[in-house]
Order: C-alpha cells, then sequence, then structure tokens
C-alpha cells in the first residue's frame, strides 16, 4: 500500500510551506516524547526535535518512497538522538545518564506530573537503564505501533533483530515488575 | 509445540508479528498451559506499564518557529562548515593562480554544477579546473 504521506513530502520538496508545517504538527508530538525519554530534559529535546524537522525538510527532495514516511522521519530522529548520547557520554557516566532519563520519564523533574504511582515510576527507571537499542525498539513498537519491519527501516535492523531487541526489553523490564 | 519454543517467540505473538501458522500453534499452547499463558500476561503487563507512562508536548507554538526557522534557513543557505571556513580562502587562491594559467577555462564544469551544495572549499573544484 502506497503511504498518503508521500504526497505531503512531494509538497514540502516543491516548497510548500503549508505542508510542511502539516508534517510538524502531525509528528510534532510523538518525535518529541521519544526523544524526550532519552535526553531527559526538555530544552534539548526541544531543539533536537526541532533539527529533526530542519533536516527532514532539507531532505525532502532527496527523499525515496522505499520506506514510510513515518520510519524515515523516525529514522532521522534516532540518529540525531543516538550522536547526542554519544557526546554526552564523553562528559556523563552511564549511570547519570540513565538517573537523568528516568527523571525524565517519570516527569518529576521537570514537569511535576502528579498521580504517577510507584510501579510506573520503577518501570521508568527500569525503562531508562535499558540499552538504548533496546529501548527505542520498545518505544516505537509502543508508543508509535510500529510493525517490526517499520522498527526495522527507523534502526537499521532486520526484523529478526528488532524481535530479538524487544524481546529482551519485555523480559527485562518483566523481571522488575517481578521483584516489586 | 514446546514451552520452551512458545516462550521464545511470545513477545513477537504480541505484537502479531508471528507467522499465522506459528501464531495457531502459539494460541492452542496457551489455551492448555498455565504457565505460559502467565508469562503471557506478564509480557501485556508490561506494555500496559509503558504505555501508561506521561507522554510529553511540544509547547504552543513550536511548529511555526520550526517553519519559520526552515524559511529561515531555506533563504540563507546552509552555513559554511569548520573546513569551508578554515580552508576555504586558501582554496579560492589556488583556483585562481590555476586560472592565471587557464583564462579561457570555464569556471564550472557540468559535473560539479549537478551538485548545488558543494562547498566553495571542495578539492574538487580545483581538480576539474585543472582538467578543464
Amino acid at each position: 500500500m502506497v503511504d498518503p504521506e508521500y504526497d505531503l513530502i512531494d509538497a514540502i520538496a516543491r516548497g510548500d510551506g503549508d505542508a510542511f508545517e502539516r508534517l510538524v504538527k502531525r509528528y510534532q508530538n510523538p518525535l518529541f516524547s521519544f526523544i524526550y525519554r532519552y535526553l531527559g530534559d526538555r530544552q534539548s529535546s526541544e531543539d533536537l526535535t526541532q533539527e529533526a524537522f530542519l533536516r527532514v525538510y532539507r531532505a525532502a527532495a532527496r527523499f525515496e518512497p522505499r520506506a514510510r514516511v513515518s520510519s524515515w522521519i523516525f529514522r532521522i530522529a534516532y540518529n540525531l538522538v543516538v550522536n547526542e548520547i554519544k557526546r554526552r557520554r564523553r562528559f556523563l557516566t552511564f549511570r547519570e545518564d540513565a538517573t537523568q532519563a528516568a527523571a525524565g520519564i517519570t516527569g518529576s523533574s521537570h514537569f511535576g506530573a502528579a498521580g504517577i504511582d510507584e510501579m510506573k515510576e520503577e518501570i521508568a527507571a527500569a525503562m531508562a537503564e535499558l540499552p538504548e537499542n533496546q529501548r527505542a525498539a520498545l518505544l516505537l513498537r509502543v508508543d508509535e505501533g510500529m510493525s517490526y519491519r517499520e522498527i526495522g527501516d527507523v534502526m537499521g535492523l532486520s526484523a529478526t533483530g528488532v524481535e530479538s531487541l524487544i524481546f529482551r526489553a519485555r523480559r527485562r523490564l518483566k523481571d522488575t515488575l517481578k521483584r516489586d | 509445540m514446546k514451552c520452551s519454543e512458545v516462550l521464545e517467540r511470545i513477545s513477537a505473538y504480541l505484537d502479531d508479528e508471528t507467522e499465522p501458522a506459528v501464531s495457531g500453534e502459539i494460541s492452542r499452547h496457551l489455551d492448555g498451559c498455565s504457565t505460559c499463558r502467565t508469562e503471557f500476561e506478564r509480557f501485556s503487563e508490561v506494555d500496559e506499564a509503558v504505555r501508561g507512562l506521561p507522554r510529553y508536548e511540544v509547547p504552543a507554538g513550536f511548529a511555526a518557529r520550526v517553519v519559520s526557522t526552515a524559511r529561515e534557513s531555506a533563504l540563507t543557505g546552509p552555513k559554511p562548515g569548520l573546513t569551508e571556513w578554515a580552508f576555504g580562502p586558501l582554496f579560492a587562491t589556488i583556483e585562481e593562480f590555476i586560472r592565471l594559467f587557464r583564462p579561457e577555462a570555464p569556471h564550472h564544469t557540468n559535473a560539479l554544477q549537478e551538485f548545488g551544495d558543494v562547498p566553495s572549499s571542495f578539492m574538487g573544484h580545483a581538480y576539474f579546473r585543472i582538467l578543464n
């Protein structure tokens, strides 16, 4: 089935600013949420979300409709996040990263979100401690409802590789829940 | 299907990513095996917990800001990279020097014109100049 969003990318490539705005509005929150769960701070996540959209805008003319538009956009964001994490690792230890990301996931440090029960905090902290590729695969599946093939397009993996990542992520989180 | 085989594919089964024949076998196995069924339920609970985590939203006006930045960058073009900034003048001088000996040479070749975003510091400019 042809992705109906190909037309949107075509329009952006022809310089249609309204089409670009429609695309941004459609993806801004899923993309921001995905990035925020990694970085754990709002400003960096906003900056990276904006950068992802600017790259989409600049690359629209070169887009090849081999994958879904959503996979392409998330791949751009995923690569940016991975690079940002690598950059941060030069300055932070993994533990600090994980703690910071956990704070972002639970929302307690920046948003003061109320009503997040203990179990959710546990799972949020456990999510933050997952290897990045497992976390990305699980989030793309559970939050974005992507198929294994689409996730593979985002992360540059086979469907079997994605299955393995998601399986390991769930098993680890399940063990966390079981311990409580 | 053995329990170990079912447990290996249970995550993919939950995502409806197993082949139809395998899905049928797992489904029948779960009907008769409480251990695997419990495991399946635990996996589902994990998903529910993840889905229950807060989702974050960009601030109001974010889209307008991104569109405006994109339009500005389209008007001004990409910023020069570090290499172009550092060596651009040097490469331009080399090109001028070559032009002294080949004043009739065209300024650019078709080969490079195909790539509008090639920086002026790119050695290929000098290379094509020599070729021509």
